[in-house]
């Protein structure tokens, strides 16, 4: 039987001699199958401005995919993409809730509908927001209660994007606050100004009992990273691969051909 | 601190019960598992940040550990699969799990020849 993806690879390796032809195609039919049967569904959340687009360009390799999601807007339609091989990705790209409370039962009726589909769920936040007190009410009031009642807790990524403009956002006149562009890596102040604000987000997400409490998320599943720069895309990838019961399809397939497709370096 | 709580302060560092008591002292309404959340995700962020947020990894030997077991917990939807495959798979998340415990270092070759097949 013709293996395609990596998995099947390693699986056929695995087995080797110890089993009979006839049962490694069945192994190699039951994952196909689980790989092929439906769309490796990810839904995106995230307010205006935090990445959507460039996080689908640079984590899943869409190539110019531009979010065009109006906010506010409930009515979301499933985008899907053809991988390989009869593998298919599909994106439920979702606005983040406007700070309008009395909307939240709306949306909480649009997640409770799309996201207990997905097999991965990524809430996008910018790390240099100032304050991220309304994202967390919704995590903790609208998300996270969706989530726990369909028991799909492990399908969420925090996801803080945008940690390569922390240091901006404290000095924008500091050069040594700047992402070092010709390294593609954060300067020695800009190291220590990721690590404070890290460190003070971590903070509200404790107190907001985000993580660290009862039906709240584990530690693996907050990622910090540059979409456009493809900074930490590895633990991006990781959180994936340990989303839900199915997160590990994704990496197991496309995932590291994928990630970081249409960065310069993969280019050059 | 529940008796559970205390097996697993005790298996700390020095260090690390230095940073448990800082972070404690900062925050005294927190309780025990928001603390190692805390030094968890602190611990994760300094690794990160002194590699050098690393390109992704192929070979990665960890992330395939986290897609066997997934592939594992899959297969048990299947009534046809039968129990020589589930040997023949814990056998070899048993031989990773090893490999991963006793360090990176000595993963090299192993992992290599193995993932050298798929890649």
């Amino acid at each position: 039987m013709e293996q395609k993806f990596a998995i099947e690879k390693l699986l056929s390796a695995i087995l080797g001699d110890k089993v009979s032809e006839g049962e490694r195609n069945q192994v190699m039919e039951a994952i196909n199958s689980e790989i092929t049967e439906k769309p490796f569904r990810v839904a995106v959340i995230g307010q205006s401005g935090v990445g959507k687009s460039t996080t689908l360009n640079s984590v899943f390799g869409l190539k110019n995919y531009t979010s065009d999601i109006a906010e506010g807007t409930t009515d979301i339609e499933e985008k899907i993409f053809e991988m390989r091989n009869g593998f298919n990705l599909s994106i439920y790209d979702m606005p983040g809730i406007g700070y309008d409370v009395e909307k939240d039962a709306e949306y909480e009726r649009m997640y409770a509908k799309i996201l207990p589909d997905c097999d991965v769920i990524v809430y996008i936040i910018n790390a240099h927001a100032k304050d991220i007190g309304e994202d967390c009410r919704i995590l903790r009031d609208v998300v996270l209660p969706v989530c726990n009642t369909n028991q799909i807790k492990d399908n969420l990524i925090l996801a803080f994007n945008k940690i390569d403009t922390i240091g901006e956002s404290e000095n924008p006149n500091d050069p040594e606050l700047r992402w070092n562009v010709t390294e593609n890596l954060p300067t020695e102040k800009l190291k220590k100004a990721i690590k404070v604000k890290l460190s003070d987000l971590t903070d509200k997400l404790i107190d907001e009992k985000l993580i660290g409490s009862v039906d709240a998320i584990e530690p693996h599943q907050v990622v910090f990273y540059s979409a456009i720069y493809n900074y930490n895309l590895s633990e991006f990838l990781r959180a994936i691969t340990k989303a839900g019961k199915r997160g590990w399809i994704w990496t197991a397939t496309v995932g590291f051909e994928q990630i970081g497709k249409w960065s310069d370096k993969k280019l050059s | 601190m529940t008796n559970e709580e205390c097996q697993d302060y005790n298996k700390l560092t020095k260090e690390q019960k230095e940073d448990f008591e800082y972070h404690s002292r900062k925050h005294p309404d927190w309780n025990f598992k928001q603390v190692m959340a805390k030094m968890v995700f602190d611990g994760i962020v300094d690794e990160t940040i002194g590699k050098g947020g690393e390109d992704p990894n192929p070979k990665d030997p960890t992330i395939w550990l986290t897609i066997l077991e997934g592939v594992r917990t899959t297969l048990t939807k299947f009534k046809s699969i039968g129990r020589s495959i589930f040997i023949a798979i814990d056998s070899a998340i048993t031989s990773l799990k090893g490999l991963i415990r006793a360090g990176i270092q000595r993963i090299g070759d192993v992992i290599d020849n193995l993932l050298d097949k798929i890649f």
